[in-house]
């Protein structure tokens, strides 16, 4: 007996041309976590030519062998109603053609050459489970509080480390947020990156301002964004049995979408950020993002007129590891660079060195991510730099003249001192107000 | 032919950003933002006419527009 799709609904998007993330996107919207893309995928009893299958029940099909070495894609094929994987039998039809043609039904019957129709799923390469994240958790609080007490170094508030779930993330610890009496409540937060997932359960009721400088919508497909988000600006109490993870988590948060969800963009989107930013009062601006190249002019007149403007701009130093220098805009003498060190709060391999002003925690860091998913881990200068921001934006919040340059100062100053040097460290590590 | 490609445009602080804009755009500059915050101009011109931007009086410098990229979706490392 064949097997036959348990959901309908309407899959007016769902063709087999459609991108993963257009796919993603309207998954979202229509609020639908069963993972289906509204896609089906069908397969054939033994004996049938698969590959005129579909023909005969007059859909349009594209067949895989049709392009060079089969590596072709799925935007290639334009209106089809399928298309047909030659070498392994199997077909990917659009939702549309599915409902159009009734295909449950003619999969019943007991002549049809197929053998099953089943939904298509999302398949996520990060799709870590609650039990592993949090056994992750704590592994890395112990790795924590073992690694600073052999340094001298205690942690201001430790923690039990017996707890099957740690109280909050490495990071948050290592900078001392959970202590802090400050929430960044009115301290207007900017991250330009690529977008937030605006339906985490985590951000439910807080505020949002976004702006798109790419020309796709705001909502986060590539993750990178609601991490660095979720990290500057994520709640005290997260929704579900997670660690704490985020540090401003009363401050207004501004959206600005400056790379598109497949992690690209310009430096004149990156600019319309800052811009847009500094025009909306924000009082920190993130930007986890950069590229190897030297001191770029227009960043640092950027940075300047947002220090004049009472807004500071903190980057990432970049990845390309110590041997390479820090990457614009981070280069820039007008905006903070930051680099990453690890629970050990020794300086990460990848961590760029040079112009460096503060480090924050960048190595397997615990953030959301856009749904299904919702939490993961990640590594970058882009996590370290959200640790300074969140910080910041804490800092601020303690004395309404600790804008752009005091503010700057009065971050450096509070960070501890580490004992690396300063071009891979700067200040050291960067510490919320207590 | 030259072919036309996009620029930014960073005004000096020391004169006003609205003459500088209203400058370039004279001398060739089809500028596409204004970013009156951060005295930065985007447009798009071709070789020659970015090389005869740099001469315009309150032009700090013409560079061309560069690609970012922090990686593909779910990359464990990124920047």
């Amino acid at each position: 007996m064949p097997k036959t799709p348990q959901s309908g609904g309407s899959h007016a998007v769902a063709s087999v041309s459609t991108g993963v993330e257009e796919l993603l996107l309207a998954a979202m919207t229509r609020g639908d976590e069963s993972m289906e893309t509204g896609r089906y995928l069908v397969t054939y009893k033994r004996g049938v030519d698969s590959s005129k299958a579909l023909e005969a029940l007059g859909l349009r099909t594209a067949l895989s062998r049709d392009f060079a070495q089969q590596a072709f894609s799925l935007d290639e094929v334009g209106d089809a109603d399928a298309v047909h994987f030659t070498e392994i039998g199997v077909s990917l039809i659009s939702g549309a053609a599915f409902h159009d043609r009734a295909l449950s039904a003619a999969a019943l019957d007991v002549d049809s050459p197929i053998e099953s129709i089943d939904p298509e799923y999302f398949t996520f390469a990060d799709n870590l489970s609650p039990d592993y994240l949090r056994g992750f958790a704590q592994a890395v609080n112990v790795i924590a509080t073992e690694s600073n007490a052999g340094r001298g170094r205690e942690l201001r508030h430790p923690r039990d480390v017996d707890v099957l779930v740690a109280e909050e993330t490495w990071g948050l610890s290592a900078c001392s947020v959970p202590t802090s009496t400050r929430s960044g409540a009115g301290i207007k937060v900017a991250i330009l990156d690529t977008g937030m997932d605006l339906l985490h359960p985590d951000f439910a009721g807080r505020a949002f301002t976004t702006a798109t400088f790419v020309g796709e919508d705001v909502q986060d497909l590539n993750g990178h964004g609601t991490h660095v988000t979720g990290t500057a600006c994520g709640p005290k109490a997260p929704a579900s049995t997670t660690p704490r993870y985020g540090i401003a988590y009363q401050a207004p948060i501004f959206v600005g979408k400056v790379l598109t969800n497949s992690g690209r963009g310009t430096m004149a989107a990156a600019l319309g950020g800052i811009n847009w930013a500094i025009s909306q009062g924000c009082a920190v601006i993130n930007m986890s993002l950069g590229s190897q190249r030297p001191v770029q002019p227009a960043y640092t007149a950027a940075g300047q007129a947002a220090l004049d403007a009472g807004c500071l701009i903190i980057a990432a130093a970049g990845n390309a590891g110590q041997a390479h220098p820090t990457g614009a805009p981070a280069n820039s003498p007008t905006i903070v660079a930051v680099a990453s060190v690890d629970a050990s709060l020794a300086p990460s391999a990848f961590s760029c060195s040079g112009k460096i002003e503060i480090a924050g925690p960048g190595r397997d860091i615990f953030s959301s991510v856009p749904l299904p998913t919702r939490y993961g881990l990640k590594s970058g200068t882009s996590m370290a730099a959200p640790h300074v921001t969140g910080c910041a934006a804490l800092l601020a919040q303690t004395h309404p003249h600790l804008r752009g340059t005091a503010l700057r100062n009065q971050l450096l100053a509070n960070a501890y001192a580490l004992q690396q040097p300063a071009d891979r460290v700067g200040a050291g590590l960067v510490q919320a107000p207590q | 032919v030259t072919q036309s490609k996009r620029w930014i445009v960073t005004a000096s602080p020391d004169h006003a950003f609205g003459e500088v804009a209203g400058a370039v755009a004279q001398a060739g500059l089809r500028i596409e933002q204004r970013l009156d915050d951060i005295g930065v101009l985007v447009g798009m011109a071709d070789e020659e006419t970015a090389k005869r931007l740099r001469t315009v009086a309150g032009v700090a410098d013409v560079s061309p527009d560069e690609a970012i990229d922090i990686g593909p979706p779910g990359s464990p490392r990124t920047w």
